[in-house]
């Protein structure tokens, strides 16, 4: 075929593609007309468009051992019974020991040859070591291996049992049991994990179940035993795409992290049914794109479409635990096993889980400050919250000799355990020190005895700098969080590219540290100078994300939300790229408190609640930041007049915030004094109020701004109430307090100058106030314009002129500024709260004083409200009986 | 002669000349078969391979001994996208031998490399396949390459559009007419 010819012939080919097979021949006919040649080739063309057979399908290759299965009667000192499977690894037989009188079965193992490497003999002889130590009963334990005639064998206690995923198919489990069964494979992980000993390759199929019901573990640490001997992993080695973790397919190292996720693999198969991901259906470079890039599951919702029962409970919070354990990045999911337990054990006992990393951190730094004292207690909690697994570890003197990450594990964990012995010892009496030491104090004095510098490994100095960094964070003390990520820092420098990642993390826990005093300048221009180092390199897309959004923070901060804006739609498309529930729901809520006042309240409410249903994929039900989240709503719920819902949210924070934090939070129970106020419920909101000010004073929570504004709720609920003399005090504290701070144009000034002559009014103690009251209004109204969420204060500041007209008998002043409030009110279409009743009633009550026929309405309903919500001897009664 | 550790640098130069590419080749196709091998033995017997997993193995593992560049991660890909069209022609024509001869061609001492035989796909067929798409090479370079990625290598249109930086629409009428072309070569 010459050159021309095929391009006449492509080119015809292209375009009669482009048409219906009817038109085709006829296009192809005509176009040819006078080229025979060039018309039966088109024609051969068109043939091979109909040839569904012709190189539709890609050629595929198998390979095939060439080894001959020699029958094995005996091997070293065992006799072969039958042969069990042929595996990746070699060949497993039955077999029994001949070195003893009673009968001992064994699973014997015969490695490939081919699959070791040079410096195997020594390898595997600490690998013995080490796998011999692991006494566990749901281990089948280690029993004997060696090398005989050149070739390795492994002989591991013969357990007689199912794979846990058959058994559970098999039984018809209820999910308890089911949940019980998992804990023991759970509880053998979690026991190999003290011991420094990481599976790497758990599945279902070395999970066994056997006639007692009893959960046995097989082949722990063979993986690592076969692995290359400069410690690097390769992929195809431990390559079971089905119950791998990204950081297996993307060729990282394994961690105990990584049994933690094929945990969580586990569990959801074993709910399910099925494989995660929908991974059956697919092809092995389609399984790779799926566990790549994964994305959050939902047992309950897999259980559903499965029809299998108990989906309803298991949505929720397994499906939560299930997500922590599989999380993409191996940092944030379960940290130990004993979490993941606890976990499932919280669950069963209908208790709130802890799918949340950091939610300790919280846990004890308010306890450290309800206890400032009891430091001891303080050391032995950390203890046991993060550093219990660690002692343990500290014994297993063999396992240091086993392997460069053993080693670096227990180098870390022994310096660790050094570091708190040594704050222990400060904090004992018997070294002579005060038993009034604080826990800072403890922690200083110890963090100084203790020797960072003389830790050699510069990665663990840098690990333990980084730790003790954290340990700070937590007791607030900012300076020498900063001081020890510094310290960290060090190390990371020195080569930016391999620690892009722990580099800028301890940037912005430095930035966070200036931020937590405000310094918000400072803390933008570091994590700025930081991240420009590394957007170069390899950096965790979710540290990227949160970079990303503390940069909106800070901005927002700096009053430059644009900026701010910008950084959290860039946070919003990275989360978005793998799936960052969490950072998406930070996202959304820093949205929000930008655009609260810039947007109508529906609208900005929508952020609000998206960032709920985020929250509520990410965490359990007490995590902090849905907390945040849940007090914002009940603001705006307030705001907008939805004051019972609000009033309901608030009951269910309590409940939530008391659960993480043993105490109820002092500016929730303000806010929820607010919506009784609101709610005409003067009686609860003072004693919501008293509740809030005693937790601040009980917890020695410097709390100026949040006492104050509690102070101004009491003090209001005290005057609608008639307590004059007690609410007179507080207006006092409350007045002084406020005017040192703020100039008198000020928002927050004008609700208090507003409610202090409305005291004033309400108490009969007003005298010629009226310029002052003017003055008010013209300030309310200019701020009204200004924002969104101000317009409440001007009605509250028009209900006061409108009293105080009322009052002095001048109706038709009194009713044109009631008439301005009536008409806010349905602006921002508020129809709640005594507050409103209090104008429509209002209303009715001048126009009749006034003799006004213009007004209509007769209605009684207003009047009949506003006293059903006001209490018996309040005030207003007189207002309206005296005319 | 190329060690396997500069194997990114290479890749990552913007353009590979001929000379580059013939040295690289080979270490790409060792690589694979090396791989196969390993699969292998992480997997039942029996197990037929998927030629694209196996290439994004081979593609990990180089990553891993340095950053690969955005040329870099494409010269890859069309690099073992050639080197199976070899691994699987190998495969092919030892069958054929082995059929004249009645034994199989092995490629180390303890394992095979056989090709699964379907229709469309038979050790004759994809012997002639290979020799008309060396011809087609002659006539039409850009659709032998398609040919490659898409048939031997099994990557995607999309895949594929983003490696030559051609659109997918592109690709996908590239390939019909390679394959009418091939067609009509063969029939």
């Amino acid at each position: 075929m010459n050159q021309q010819l095929w391009q006449q012939a492509q080119n015809l080919f292209e375009q009669s593609l482009m048409l219906d097979e009817f038109l085709r021949s006829n296009y192809i006919t005509s176009s040819t007309i006078g080229k025979p040649e060039l018309r039966q080739l088109l024609e051969t063309m068109m043939l091979a468009e109909k040839d569904e057979s012709f190189m539709q399908t890609q050629p595929v290759v198998e390979v095939s051992e060439n080894i001959a299965d020699e029958q094995v009667q005996v091997f070293g000192h065992y006799s072969i019974i039958r042969k069990v499977a042929v595996g990746g690894m070699g060949r497993i037989y039955k077999a029994k020991s001949n070195t003893s009188d009673i009968d001992v079965f064994v699973a014997l193992k015969l490695i490939r040859k081919e699959l070791l490497s040079d410096q195997i003999a020594l390898r595997f002889e600490n690998e013995k070591a080490v796998l011999g130590k692991l006494s566990h009963h749901h281990i089948a334990a280690l029993i004997d291996a060696g090398v005989v005639d050149e070739k390795p064998y492994i002989a591991t206690e013969w357990i007689d049992g199912q794979a846990i995923n058959e058994y559970v198919k098999d039984n018809e489990l209820s999910i308890n049991q089911l949940l019980n069964l998992f804990l023991q494979a759970c509880e053998a992980v979690s026991y190999a994990h003290s011991q420094l000993v990481i599976h790497r390759d758990l599945k279902p199929a070395n999970i066994l179940v056997d006639s007692n019901k009893q959960v046995k573990l097989l082949d722990f640490g063979i993986a690592k035993l076969i692995e290359n001997a400069d410690g690097q992993v390769t992929q195809t080695q431990v390559f079971t795409p089905d119950y791998a973790a990204p950081e297996q397919i993307n060729g990282l190292a394994c961690t105990t992290a990584t049994d933690i996720y094929a945990l969580g693999v586990l569990l959801f198969e074993l709910l399910v049914g099925e494989k995660r991901f929908g991974l059956n259906q697919l092809s092995v470079a389609e399984k790779i794109q799926a566990i790549a890039q994964p994305k959050t599951v939902f047992a309950s919702q897999a259980m559903h479409l499965n029809q299998r029962s108990g989906a309803q409970k298991v949505k929720g919070a397994l499906d939560t635990i299930i997500n922590k354990a599989m999380h993409p990045d191996p940092v944030r999911r379960y940290s130990t096993v004993y979490e993941l337990i606890n976990d499932i054990k919280q669950f069963q006992q209908h208790r709130p889980i802890n799918a949340l990393g950091d939610s300790w951190v919280y846990r004890s730094q308010m306890f450290f400050k309800r206890n400032p004292w009891s430091s001891l207690m303080g050391l032995l909690l950390l203890v046991s919250l993060g550093v219990g697994q660690l002692y343990s570890d500290l014994q297993k003197q063999q396992a240091i000799q086993a392997q460069q990450l053993a080693q670096n594990e227990a180098e870390k964990s022994h310096q660790m355990l050094k570091f708190f012995m040594t704050i222990l010892e400060t904090a004992s009496p018997l070294s002579g020190g005060s038993t009034q030491i604080s826990v800072q104090q403890m922690f200083e004095d110890g963090a100084e005895r203790f020797n960072l510098d003389a830790i050699n490994d510069q990665a663990v100095k840098a690990e333990i700098a980084g730790q003790i960094a954290e340990i700070y964070g937590e007791l607030s003390d900012h300076n020498l969080k900063i001081k020890y990520n510094e310290k960290a820092l060090a190390y990371y420098q020195s080569d930016l590219q391999l620690h892009a990642s722990k580099y800028l993390y301890h940037q912005l826990n430095i930035a966070h540290a200036y931020r937590d005093q405000d310094q918000y300048l400072l803390a933008l221009e570091l994590l700025t100078k930081a991240y420009e180092q590394v957007k170069n390199f390899k950096v965790s897309q979710s540290l990227l994300a949160e970079v990303m959004i503390n940069f909106g923070q800070f901005y927002t901060q700096l009053g430059q939300t644009t900026e701010a804006l910008n950084y959290l739609e860039q946070a919003e498309q990275l989360a978005q790229t793998i799936n960052d529930v969490e950072s998406l729901g930070k996202v959304k809520y820093y949205q929000y408190l930008i655009l609260q006042y810039k947007l109508p309240a529906e609208e900005s409410e929508q952020y609000l609640l998206q960032a709920q249903t985020y929250f509520e994929q990410a965490y359990s039900s007490t995590h902090p930041d849905l907390l945040n989240v849940r007090n914002s709503l009940g603001i705006k719920y307030k705001d907008q007049g939805q004051y019972r819902k609000a009033s309901d949210l608030y009951t269910l924070l309590h409940t939530e915030y008391s659960q993480l934090y043993g105490v109820k939070n002092y500016d929730h129970l303000t806010n929820h004094a607010n919506v009784r106020f609101a709610l005409g419920d003067f009686e609860m909101a003072a004693l919501l109020t008293k509740e809030s000010l005693q937790v601040i004073e009980e917890n020695k929570i410097e709390a100026g701004f949040s006492a104050m504004a509690a102070t101004v709720v009491l003090a209001r609920s005290l005057t609608e109430l008639g307590r004059y003399a007690e609410a007179e005090k507080l207006w006092l504290k409350a007045l002084s307090y406020f005017k040192s701070r703020f100039d008198d144009s000020h928002a927050v000034m004008l609700s208090l100058r507003t409610y202090w002559l409305d005291f004033l009014i309400k108490s009969g103690r007003i005298e010629d106030n009226l310029d002052d009251l003017n003055g008010l209004l013209e300030l309310a109204q200019k701020q009204m314009n200004e924002s969104y969420g101000t317009q409440r204060k001007y009605v509250n500041t028009l209900i006061t002129l409108a009293t105080y007209h009322w009052v002095h008998k001048n109706y038709q002043l009194g009713l044109n500024h009631l008439y301005t409030a009536q008409a806010i009110m349905q602006e921002i279409s508020l129809k709640q709260g005594w507050v409103y009743w209090f104008i429509e009633a209002g209303i009715i009550k001048l126009n009749k004083n006034l003799e006004l026929q213009t007004y209509a309405s007769e209605s009684t309903e207003p009047l009949a409200q506003l006293f059903m919500l006001l209490p018996a001897e309040h005030w207003y009664h007189n207002l309206f009986d005296t005319d | 002669m190329i060690k396997s550790s500069e194997i990114t640098q290479f890749l990552n130069q913007h353009k590979l000349d001929a000379d580059a590419w013939e040295q690289i080749l080979p270490i790409v196709y060792q690589q694979l078969k090396h791989l196969a091998r390993k699969v292998k033995s992480n997997h039942h017997s029996g197990q037929t391979l998927n030629t694209t997993a196996l290439v994004h193995d081979v593609y990990l593992k180089i990553k891993n001994n340095g950053q690969l560049n955005v040329a870099g991660s494409k010269h890859f890909y069309r690099l073992a996208a050639q080197a199976m069209r070899q691994i699987l022609i190998d495969a092919a024509r030892a069958k054929l031998t082995a059929k004249r001869q009645g034994q199989v061609v092995e490629w180390d001492d303890e394992f095979t490399i056989t090709l699964m035989e379907k229709p469309g796909t038979t050790a004759v067929e994809l012997v002639a396949i290979d020799e008309a798409l060396n011809e087609l090479k002659t006539v039409d370079e850009k659709l032998a390459h398609i040919v490659e990625l898409h048939f031997f290598a099994g990557y995607g249109f999309a895949q594929i559009a983003d490696i030559l930086d051609v659109s997918e629409s592109t690709v996908y009428r590239d390939w019909k007419k390679a394959r009418a072309w091939l067609y009509v070569q063969l029939k």
